[in-house]
């Protein structure tokens, strides 16, 4: 059994518009126009995970009427749900895509803060789950005001259940979360920045940056670094690849570094080397690229496209 | 149907160690009457409702009235009293539940002649979610 973890998850609320200005009335002419989607890293990856065929657990904070769609949306899918409630209410993420010039709009909430009790009836729970769960994914960002090393716990509760972990989250949180020894890390580079004070605009950027990070925290077995979306780099402890699609177009990055998470804990589950692992992390990542919305890619789909992905680059270290 | 195709998967639950405060803050924001107990090694303990910890403060002299208008302010006391204790000393250990491979008019059944609202769904000793009633009789109308 897979879990994953999102602390701070949200509603997505996605509006289709044809022609979309500011300082207009919109009205949408059909229901179709409008949707709602359980959002945040680790419920997308149970998603994916869904339709690659594993079941997982849904764990985290959920609270308001916000939180209560989530859970009822993840449960119609087939997830199963191990959410605290909160009584402050789950965020809201808006996205507005411009159907006719092709472009993006994205309003992201922040999240309430959550209280002392919340965390702890959280990791009360947290702690009885893991010992069913093989591999745990922290993903996302964590509620305001929250220490930014929470996911440091987790790690270190997991690992003393024999759970490996998947990290997968922005710069800030993953400095503060090591030294803990997750199994895989996964920076979230949206907001570009630095991670441990390396600029990665390069994929010899990645491999040092992936390098220093394994020297620190030798438990780390493999970081990916996806963010350059044509180029993905795999760093373990003696070897770096690059992956290359055979083919560098694309037609939307939502959930891009979600399905690259998703298709490597797949692998992972079914046993794989961390290079099959990864081939099918891309494999995921290029399936989710290819389409005019949010997908969630079958297992026959990410397979036929593990053709198009190969290994450009091997070194090693 | 089987109690596998229509019981929610969610395994909100709480530890035995918890508090009475927790516990009853669970309940309000899950709007559950019933909390499930899992060990902490993961096991099916038992359940708590919420007339077990209504009946926990009842003083002794009302218990045996079937009914009441009134509840005395010793209630409220002894509400306010057990809040900080262990949920583990109210744990109906015998509280009814089901199985995935129970059939719906078994669980319905079990609903009427127990009188709950709530009932675990648990298999080997591992909770798996929850029945409402209330869900029972929607699937049934849907059906």
């Amino acid at each position: 059994m897979i879990g994953t973890v999102t602390i701070n998850p949200a509603l997505d609320k996605v509006y289709f518009i044809e022609d979309f200005a500011v300082n207009r009335l919109h009205r949408l002419a059909e229901a179709k126009g409008a949707q709602i989607h359980p959002g945040g890293k680790g419920v997308n990856i149970s998603r994916l995970l869904k339709n690659l065929g594993l079941d997982s657990i849904a764990l985290g904070l959920a609270g308001g009427n916000n939180g209560r769609v989530l859970l009822v949306e993840l449960r119609k899918i087939g997830i199963t749900t191990g959410f605290i409630p909160t009584e402050s209410e789950t965020r809201t993420n808006l996205y507005i895509i411009d159907i006719k010039n092709h472009s993006l709009t994205q309003i992201n909430e922040s999240g309430s803060c959550v209280e002392e009790d919340d965390i702890h009836l959280f990791m009360d729970h947290y702690q009885r789950v893991v010992r069913q769960v093989e591999i745990m994914v922290l993903a996302g960002s964590l509620c305001p005001r929250m220490d930014r090393g929470f996911y440091r716990e987790l790690i270190l509760i997991a690992a003393n259940a024999g759970c490996k972990t998947f990290l997968h989250a922005s710069p800030d949180i993953l400095e503060a979360s090591l030294p803990s020894g997750p199994t895989c890390l996964l920076p979230d580079m949206r907001s570009g920045g630095q991670l441990f004070g390396h600029k990665l605009c390069s994929p010899d950027d990645c491999i040092l940056a992936g390098t220093e990070i394994i020297r620190k925290d030798p438990a780390i077995e493999l970081v990916v670094f996806s963010h350059l979306v044509t180029q993905v780099v795999a760093v373990t402890r003696d070897r770096a690849m690059i992956f290359v699609p055979d083919d560098a177009s694309y037609i939307n990055l939502f959930g891009f570094n979600d399905a690259i998470a998703a298709g490597i804990v797949y692998g992972m589950s079914q046993q794989k080397s961390f290079q099959d692992a990864m081939f099918y992390g891309c494999a995921l990542g290029y399936a989710v690229s290819r389409t005019k919305e949010k997908s969630w890619p079958k297992l026959d789909v990410v397979e036929s496209c593990l053709s198009k992905i190969r290994c450009g680059e091997e070194r090693n270290l | 149907m089987k109690v596998r195709d229509v019981f929610c998967h969610d395994i909100t639950s709480l530890s035995e160690n918890m508090t009475v405060r927790m516990l009853i803050r669970t309940m309000a924001l899950t709007r559950n009457h019933a909390v499930p107990i899992v060990s902490k090694d993961n096991r099916y303990y038992g359940c708590i409702d919420v007339y077990d910890i209504i009946d926990a403060c009842l003083p002794d002299y009302m218990k045996g009235l079937t009914t009441s208008v009134f509840l005395p302010t010793k209630f409220y006391d002894n509400l306010r009293n057990i809040q900080n204790r262990k949920i583990s000393e109210f744990i109906d250990k015998n509280y009814p539940f089901v199985s995935p491979d129970d059939s719906l008019n078994y669980a319905e059944t079990i609903f009427n002649k127990t009188k709950r609202r709530t009932l675990p769904v648990v298999q080997q000793d591992t909770f798996l979610g929850i029945l409402t009633q209330l869900e029972l009789l929607t699937v049934i109308l849907k059906d």
